[in-house]
């Protein structure tokens, strides 16, 4: 058996400390099983998801396409309804994408997400990515230092990006 | 008015890439029983037919 990479993934997770402890735990016991080689990649995704009420699914789509997507000039690109940003932030990479999603795509998307505790049928969601292609070697303490500092700035951005559509919206 | 709630992680991904192809002599049940990410009592469930007889005596006496 031969494995080029390893992702972990933990959905509705409560708390970023315990779930990066228990990431950080899965991996030591992969790298005691099979030791870890040398890390091209490095990556952090965050999905976060936030229910909007009192408003329809496709009026909210077409503002938030007038807003970002033919009105903005920040965003880089747009895929299908939603929008994408790249930049830079010393050697790490941050990959942004937001959009807004009904309750099927939900669903069908996120199939732990607790529904029946929502009463929405529109959410806004939006995606950070932060990565690394410097090449190192696997270390628990720099993942961690690497995962600790990306989700910082996956949760300054989300700030931003909240208060950005409270203006708008 | 629009009432927007309050924006939660819905999901955390980590993801590395290897810079080498890794190869693994360990057997892949021994790995994910290590990682420990299922229930070892499920994996340890004999898939063959007649594994659940351990007893050789018993084993020889089905052939």
């Amino acid at each position: 058996m031969t494995y080029n990479d390893c992702s972990i993934m933990s959905e509705d997770p409560t708390d970023h400390r315990q779930t990066i402890t228990r990431t950080l735990s899965i991996l030591e016991n992969i790298n005691d099983a099979t030791p870890i080689s040398k890390i091209k990649l490095q990556r952090l995704r965050i999905f976060w998801i936030r229910p909007v009420r009192n408003y329809e699914f496709k009026p909210l789509k077409r503002k938030y396409r007038q807003c970002f997507i033919k009105e903005k000039e920040i965003f880089d690109n747009c895929f299908d309804s939603s929008v994408v940003l790249e930049m830079s932030r010393g050697r790490l990479n941050l990959h942004h994408q937001s959009g807004i999603m009904d309750i099927s795509q939900l669903q069908k998307d996120y199939r732990v997400f607790k529904m029946k505790a929502v009463t929405s049928k529109v959410f806004i969601f939006l995606s950070t990515t932060i990565s690394s292609t410097d090449v190192v070697e696997y270390s628990r303490k720099s993942f961690e230092e690497f995962l600790l500092n990306s989700f910082e700035i996956c949760q300054t951005h989300s700030d931003g990006f909240e208060k950005i559509m409270e203006e708008v919206i | 008015m629009i009432i927007i709630a309050n924006m939660d992680i819905s999901r955390f991904e980590t993801k590395l890439e290897f810079s080498e192809e890794t190869r693994v002599i360990t057997p892949a049940q021994a790995v994910i029983q290590r990682i420990g990410t299922k229930d070892i009592s499920e994996l340890e469930k004999p898939h063959e037919p007649g594994a659940r007889i351990r007893d050789e005596k018993l084993k020889l006496a089905i052939l």
